[in-house]
């Protein structure tokens, strides 16, 4: 009773800081006194993509930590967030223009393409959690680089968009394509929220989720595509962010423990106070100019990494 | 023919490199080009590669009818169209340097604004005797005319195209003293943004015909400044430039801009396109250009 009621509580706090936060970004910018269409055009998509991006990352990570049982894999990582970058560059270079409102389709199967070849590796007994992360970093780096190839062939147009791609900008985002990802990443996050139990046993190690009734391979693979799904859409929409999907699930964690029908709600709403807060940072810190939020996030996500990766002494 | 492909690549450079210096040995002229260098010419250069197309086109105004002796020039050289049929060198920002030395120039024009340092270098280690200009202002603009005219021999040519070019100046100088200056964004590019910054010939173009730039305060060539920053700094007339054969791309930047109907340049219907080819080339055909931005301004 005394637990429900304290869950509650940390969710009503989240969600009053999250629409503070919202409220605050909407109110910060260039221009003081703002008028509707400055508002609307410029501020409220981007507001509202950082809310559903930083969601819809945070998500992400939790639930791919769960599933490799390793508290240092993320979407940026793990190279899924790259593999999602490589299909919208590739998408776009070969003129597969399936676009909605600045989201761009092939993204999402770059993501989902990544993610499978992670997955396949994974299925190999000898693969420890190191191995499985340095591999991700790996196809990151693979995926960075083909990037970069069609960033030496394009003009300078090109470059500076492809620049924006592997750093993460939210600059782009259209009010609809802003209010798609909100709705389409809420639900992809009530559908990895449903699994919470199979997240649960996948944590405690593969044996103890057999000897639970969990269907190993099944789960993984509804999961792995669930979370490609988000991060192709979250990409498609403000390109490569990292370390939200890091740095949330980790102190979420640690406020309200492990278990994932608390922990992937409250990712959610965290994941998108912290995006939020960042692009505001990003759009106000050096006026006239804006910076990449990628930047933002990696300027703090970074440190952060290292620091849980030296507080965990060794991984294995 | 085919023995050929078996000579020794260092061989053959050195082949060339005798033949050009023996040219250069015969009678030489010392010249300080504007990087400060000085480069040793023949009198009358007759094998000649520019680097530029802003390049082709002010030495082919020099030469004025004698277009034969330019053997290269860097693609997107297409004004006069004579040059576009010219045996292309490559980009301008990264050309064959080999395609260079196998045209045998006597001399090549290279600018500040593109080139890239290291190639020069390289070129001139292979004895090419390369003059260097600068272009990223009306001054550098004239001071090139001159250095080209007497890099060319033609000393006579280039003082006149630099009066010429003055007096078109002074034209506009004229006309903006009686005006109200208009606080223009000048528009390169979109996502991000692409405007100009006081480092560039253009934010002086848009003084020229008496309008302020409203990122004139920015120390760069080509600031990308936020969407935001435009508002806040609500100019008077927007000019998009329109660069290139793709137009589409840039009647949607001017469309774009309707989803902001607070801003006073679309309050009062002057979100406009500039054709732009003829004012960024810096040449005589600037001052075509400028009177192009002056009617998009003011018109």
């Amino acid at each position: 009773m005394n637990d429900t009621r304290s869950t509650l509580r940390s969710y009503i706090l989240a969600i009053a800081v999250w629409i503070a936060t919202f409220v605050v970004a909407m109110k910060i910018g260039a221009v003081t006194d703002a008028s509707v269409d400055v508002l609307v055009e410029l501020r409220l998509p981007r507001t509202l993509a950082a809310s559903a991006i930083g969601a819809g990352l945070a998500v992400s990570g939790a639930a791919l930590q769960a599933l490799f049982a390793n508290p240092l894999c993320e979407p940026y990582t793990l190279g899924i967030s790259s593999g999602s970058a490589l299909g919208a560059v590739l998408g776009a270079s070969l003129g597969l223009n399936w676009m909605f409102s600045g989201l761009v389709g092939t993204a999402f199967l770059g993501a989902l393409l990544f993610a499978g070849i992670l997955y396949l590796i994974s299925l190999r007994e000898e693969v420890g959690s190191l191995t499985l992360l340095l591999t991700g970093v790996m196809m990151g780096f693979l995926g960075t680089s083909l990037v970069s190839i069609w960033l030496a062939l394009s003009d300078a147009n090109g470059i500076q968009a492809a620049i924006l791609w592997l750093f993460g900008d939210l600059t782009r985002v259209r009010l609809d394509g802003a209010v798609f990802t909100f709705f389409g990443v809420a639900a992809l996050c009530v559908f990895i929220w449903m699994r919470w139990r199979d997240l649960d046993a996948l944590l405690m190690g593969e044996e103890d989720a057999i000897s639970m009734g969990v269907e190993i391979s099944s789960v993984r693979r509804r999961l792995i595509l669930l979370i490609s799904l988000m991060i192709g859409l979250c990409v498609s929409a403000g390109g490569m962010i990292g370390f939200i999907g890091l740095v949330i699930p980790h102190f979420v964690r640690k406020t309200v423990g492990s278990l994932h029908q608390r922990l992937i709600p409250l990712c959610a709403v965290w994941g998108a106070v912290a995006l939020v807060v960042s692009d505001t940072l990003a759009r106000s810190a050096v006026r006239p100019y804006e910076l990449p939020v990628g930047v933002v996030t990696a300027l703090v996500g970074a440190p952060a990494f290292l620091w849980i990766m030296i507080k965990r002494r060794g991984i294995r | 023919m085919s023995s050929r492909h078996r000579v020794p690549p260092l061989l053959l450079s050195f082949v060339l490199l005798v033949g050009i210096f023996e040219t250069k040995t015969v009678s030489a002229r010392e010249l300080r080009d504007a990087l400060g260098t000085s480069v040793r010419l023949s009198d009358q250069p007759s094998r000649i590669v520019t680097l530029a197309p802003s390049l082709g086109e002010l030495v082919a105004d020099l030469l004025e009818d004698d277009l034969t002796k330019i053997v290269g020039v860097s693609e997107y050289t297409d004004y006069p169209p004579a040059l576009a049929s010219v045996t292309s060198i490559g980009s301008y920002t990264n050309f064959s340097i080999e395609k260079v030395i196998s045209l045998h120039p006597d001399l090549v024009f290279a600018t500040t604004d593109g080139n890239s340092e290291a190639q020069i270098d390289r070129l001139r280690a292979l004895g090419v005797p390369v003059v260097v200009i600068k272009g990223e202002n009306f001054s550098d603009f004239q001071a090139s005319i001159v250095t080209l005219g007497l890099a060319l021999g033609l000393e006579k040519r280039g003082l006149e195209m630099v009066e010429q070019f003055k007096r078109g100046i002074e034209n506009f100088s004229v006309r903006a003293r009686l005006r109200k200056p208009k606080r223009v964004l000048m528009q390169l590019g979109d996502d991000p943004m692409i405007t100009v910054g006081n480092k560039s010939f253009l934010n002086q173009a848009i003084t020229t015909v008496g309008a302020q730039n409203i990122f004139g305060d920015l120390d760069a060539r080509y600031p990308k400044p936020s969407i935001e920053t435009v508002v806040q700094r609500d100019p008077d007339v927007i000019v998009v430039v329109e660069l290139g054969k793709d137009v589409k791309v840039f009647q949607r930047m001017v469309e774009k801009w309707q989803h902001l109907p607070s801003l006073k340049a679309v309050k009062t219907k002057q979100v406009r396109l500039l054709k732009a080819d003829a004012l960024i080339r810096p040449s005589l055909r600037m001052l075509e250009g400028l009177s192009l931005l002056e009617r998009a301004i003011y018109e």
